[in-house]
């Protein structure tokens, strides 16, 4: 890849990959470099703090407008407008994508600076996972009513079990009946 | 289950049967206090003793005393500002009681399980079901898996295709920007709640925007690298439809002719070869691209380009395979970049031996020659 102005060329193959290279070079502005190719696979390969703190705001930035401007804009909304009856599209959309990607730079990448205490810390990490379990929630909640609707099953099919096996002991056993039998209703009137 | 994922079981088990016992356990108890953030708690509580795996096959025992109580709190908060302390909660609670002494066993075959599971969602949804039920574990990363993000994009690629026009244009140029951001955003939320449990408080601020930052430049690396892979490939491509390599190949002898169509012909069983690897593991989509090339530098051997077309087509070659080598190895995560100076020093003669994790979309811009 020496010699040769391959930014120059890869603007050159379609305006979608200059549109790329654009928005890289916009998350990446904070440093130095000029050459985005040399920026990202020899100055980045090795991230030193100085770089890091540097990137974390004009990665934020850039990926808040993009997010905001583009990708909700011009991706999501037309295709949720192209097929508004699907149910499941929308809960992937609405429930999975939409608020995975916002947290990044609503939530991520705008607090890390505040991070240095305790307390900063656990409401991080809190906020974190409630990123996470906003799209993994549905499955978990899916998961523990299957196995709470099946040991429901499986017990009352026990009890039933049970009260049969008293209720056969207190016909073997007539004075221990008078403890097993059931209960006369308490509502008669 | 706990109200804060990353404080209690941060690594996954090494017994590999008990890899999903902590989303199945009926054992898991937390009764989460939560004051703001999203509480999603299972609670099973009879003086239970449940062992649980969803790997392969879910079964427990619940055991109970006539004081024994039985019940699962669902929580859930969903707050519309994180640091604010403000939000919907929503909260499904069942409580039941048990009278008399309990005791029922429960058995699920793990397939019957993974049905009931899935029947709860259609349609996409479904496929990322299936892709939770694989992983089962929260705290192993399910976000982490490249397949869960890579589901989601192409399903956002598949609606991008039925859209025409400029809207199609438009959502392209941002499926672009989705491909870099999804993933990164569901990892980064992963890794950084992992990484900020075992941190001191001072440290936490250095340590997140490090690990935050190595993740975005993983993703733009690949991102920029295929584009220059596909750069090189549609050099390849236009060099070997020029006419000049026509002329060269009419001027050929009747012998080497022979040697360029079957050249010809193994260089199109490579490119369908590499087709068909939709979304296939780095080490199958490296060694598919490294056959496409190899066959291609076999015509070169063989005089199929003549003069500065051969010096071109050598180069372009050599973009391709080092742009694919190193996708490859950003693909692979921060421990291969370290080694990213190793190359294998004769291009497209040898194939990598190195497994991967993560899967790669073929390429689309490398169709057959019109020579061919």
């Amino acid at each position: 890849m020496v010699g040769v102005d391959l930014v120059a060329e890869l603007r050159a193959m379609a305006p979608a990959v200059a549109d790329t290279i654009d928005w890289l070079e916009a998350a990446v502005a904070a440093l130095p470099d000029q050459d985005l190719v040399h920026e990202l696979l020899v100055s980045l390969s090795a991230i030193d703090q100085q770089s890091a703190n540097a990137l974390l705001a004009s990665m934020g930035e850039a990926f808040g407008q993009a997010i905001h401007d583009r990708v909700l804009p011009d991706l999501i909304l037309p295709i949720q407008q192209a097929d508004p009856q699907n149910q499941a599209l929308a809960a992937l959309l609405d429930d999975v994508m939409v608020p995975t990607l916002t947290a990044l730079p609503g939530v991520v990448l705008e607090h890390i600076p505040d991070l240095g205490s305790e307390d900063v810390g656990r409401r991080f990490r809190e906020a974190l996972s409630a990123v996470l379990l906003q799209s993994l929630g549905q499955f978990l909640v899916a998961t523990i009513d299957v196995l709470l609707a099946h040991a429901l099953d499986e017990g009352t099919q026990s009890l039933r079990e049970a009260s049969e096996a008293v209720g056969q002991f207190g016909e073997q056993s007539p004075g221990f009946s008078l403890f097993a039998r059931p209960r006369p209703e308490r509502c008669c009137r | 289950m706990n109200a804060e994922l990353f404080s209690i079981t941060a690594s996954t088990p090494a017994d590999g049967r008990r890899h999903g016992a902590a989303a199945a356990s009926g054992r898991a108890s937390a009764s989460a206090a939560l004051e703001r953030g999203l509480d999603l708690s299972a609670r099973v509580e009879i003086g239970a003793n449940v062992d649980a795996s969803i790997r392969d096959q879910v079964s427990g025992t619940f055991t109970g005393g006539v004081a024994g109580k039985a019940g699962i709190a669902l929580q859930a908060k969903f707050p519309l500002d994180l640091f604010r302390e403000a939000g919907i909660i929503a909260r499904v609670q069942a409580q039941a009681e048990a009278g008399a002494y309990l005791r029922a066993a429960l058995g699920l075959e793990l397939q019957v399980f993974r049905d009931l599971v899935r029947g709860q969602f259609e349609g996409p949804l479904r496929e990322l079901c299936d892709i939770f039920l694989e992983e089962a574990v929260v705290e192993a990363g399910l976000w982490a898996r490249a397949a869960f993000a890579a589901e989601i994009v192409a399903e956002a690629e598949r609606h991008v295709a039925t859209l025409s026009g400029p809207d199609r244009d438009a959502a392209a140029e941002a499926l672009t920007i989705l491909r870099i951001l999804l993933p990164l955003a569901g990892r980064s939320a992963f890794e950084l709640g992992v990484l900020l449990a075992g941190q001191p408080p001072q440290q936490q601020k250095d340590a997140a925007a490090r690990s935050v930052v190595r993740s975005f430049v993983g993703e733009a690396q690949e991102l920029l690298l295929r584009h220059v892979f596909d750069l090189g490939l549609t050099k390849v491509r236009d060099l070997h439809g020029g006419e000049s390599t026509r002329t060269t190949f009419e001027g050929l002898t009747g012998e080497a002719q022979d040697r360029v169509r079957s050249d010809l012909l193994a260089l199109k069983d490579a490119i369908v070869r590499l087709d068909t690897l939709e979304h296939a593991r780095g080490s199958e989509w490296l060694a598919a691209v490294v056959a496409c090339l190899e066959a291609t530098e076999t015509l070169v051997e063989h005089g199929l380009f003549g003069g500065t077309v051969a010096d071109e087509m050598k180069q372009a070659l050599a973009l391709a395979w080092s742009a694919a080598v190193l996708v490859d190895r950003a693909a692979a995560g921060p421990s291969r970049r370290q080694e990213a100076s190793c190359f294998p020093p004769v291009p497209w003669l040898r194939s990598p031996t190195t497994a991967r994790s993560a899967p790669m979309s073929a390429p689309r811009s490398l169709s057959l020659p019109a020579a061919v």
